[in-house]
């Protein structure tokens, strides 16, 4: 194993730096200010860093939301895995367990990922940090797509890759519509409502299929 | 006033320029109207934006309701043609509609403003699936709040994002997915449709 470089140790010191800035943005987002108005200054001071600092590893406040964006996608990844490991075995149960823990895990970063999804509209270099992680999220939901159409529990006839697309931005809408002042009713609500519209669109019509033929 | 300068959009790549981008004065100027005539009846700038939202919104309204009228049985070809209405609305509209989401995040009442419009376009789709289910045209086991919900808010950023960069091709991909989607949510097994 060689000695770490100088850009591992940047690249590790920038993820402390996002892991020590994120709660703070997120406390500012969560009591209703847009990312806009949270100043550098608030955020240095709040994270007892100085200027400097910040900006020696951010090139601005823009910079740090790609970053934080990129670090919850990581978690979002690992969060949505109940989902994608969902087989030949699913049932209606089963998958709303799986939707309400990548719900109940997304929604404590959702204020912050709204920032950045709708800052993606005004800002290039947000909107392809945007891009990339939507179609990571693509890839993944389209492999489980094809994986149930083969397994014989996704609706066969649907087109992986853009129904996957599809799927992930409706989850990602109606989650960021939900973030703010969410009391734990309107939660079950979510999770329930896209339970019974996401098993409908995907899972149904094959496993229906299946049971009438057994 | 408004469909002047929703229309002067048109034309206009909302990917090439980001809306956050475009000032008053230039959107004034691509319609062709005077400062003084625009503070008749406008208040500011978030004012004409919320009021394009609510216009271009309640256009995706008037596309649906073709689709909410469709007669008894349903066919995969009749929520073709009403997703493609959905999608000439849009497309139609785009620019103004990429306008209002991105300056959505400039201020709490823009934002407010324009999550109040969205919501008129969920309430409009819920009351369409409710007629539907009436009808017997529509699955009796779907909750149209729900089915409504995530329908209008993947429409919203689904078809900037899926539709607006693909070309041909991928279009009828696209447009083709969002029919099966729609299909199996709504009316798989539904009365006399097959």
């Amino acid at each position: 194993m060689s000695a770490p470089t100088r850009d591992d140790r940047r690249t590790r010191r920038r993820g402390e730096l996002v892991a020590t800035l994120m709660p703070i943005i997120e406390h500012h987002l969560s009591a209703g200010v847009a990312y806009a108005d949270v100043s550098v200054h608030a955020l240095v001071t709040e994270g007892r860093l100085s200027r400097s600092t910040f900006y020696s590893y951010f090139t601005d406040k823009t910079d740090l939301l790609r970053a934080c964006a990129e670090a919850v996608f990581t978690q979002t990844m690992s969060m949505a895995g109940d989902w994608f490991e969902l087989g030949p075995d699913i049932t209606y149960d089963r998958m709303r367990a799986a939707l309400a823990s990548a719900v109940r895990a997304y929604i404590t970063h959702a204020p912050l990922m709204s920032a950045a999804y709708d800052g993606a509209i005004r800002d290039a270099s947000l909107d392809e940090a945007v891009t990339q992680i939507m179609d990571g999220l693509t890839e993944r939901f389209a492999a489980h797509i094809r994986e149930g159409q083969a397994g014989g529990w996704v609706d066969p006839t649907l087109l992986p890759r853009e129904t996957a697309a599809w799927i992930v931005w409706g989850f990602e809408r109606t989650q960021h519509q939900a973030t703010l002042g969410r009391d734990a009713d309107e939660l079950t609500q979510l999770i329930d409502e896209g339970t019974s519209v996401v098993w409908r669109a995907l899972y149904a019509p094959a496993v229906e299929a299946r049971a009438a033929t057994s | 006033m408004l469909l002047d300068i929703s229309r002067s959009f048109e034309d206009d790549d909302p990917r090439a320029r980001r809306p956050g981008e475009l000032h008053l004065d230039e959107l004034l100027e691509a319609a062709g109207i005077a400062r003084s005539t625009f503070y008749v009846y406008f208040e500011d700038r978030a004012d004409l934006l919320s009021a394009l939202s609510e216009l271009v919104l309640g256009e995706l309204i008037e596309a649906a309701r073709f689709w909410w009228a469709l007669p008894d049985p349903v066919t995969r070809d009749d929520v073709r043609e009403a997703m493609e209405r959905i999608a000439d609305a849009y497309r139609t509209h785009r620019g103004a509609v990429e306008l209002a989401a991105g300056t959505a995040v400039e201020s709490t009442r823009a934002r407010d403003g324009f999550r109040a419009n969205v919501g008129a376009v969920i309430a409009s789709f819920a009351a369409g699936i409710d007629e539907g289910r009436r009808r017997g045209t529509i699955v009796d086991d779907v909750d149209p709040t729900a089915a409504a919900t995530w329908l209008v808010w993947m429409l919203e950023r689904g078809l900037a994002r899926l539709l607006m960069p693909a070309d041909a091709e991928e279009t009828d991909r696209v447009l083709r997915s969002l029919t099966d989607l729609v299909w199996n949510i709504l009316y798989r097994d539904a009365g006399s449709a097959r």
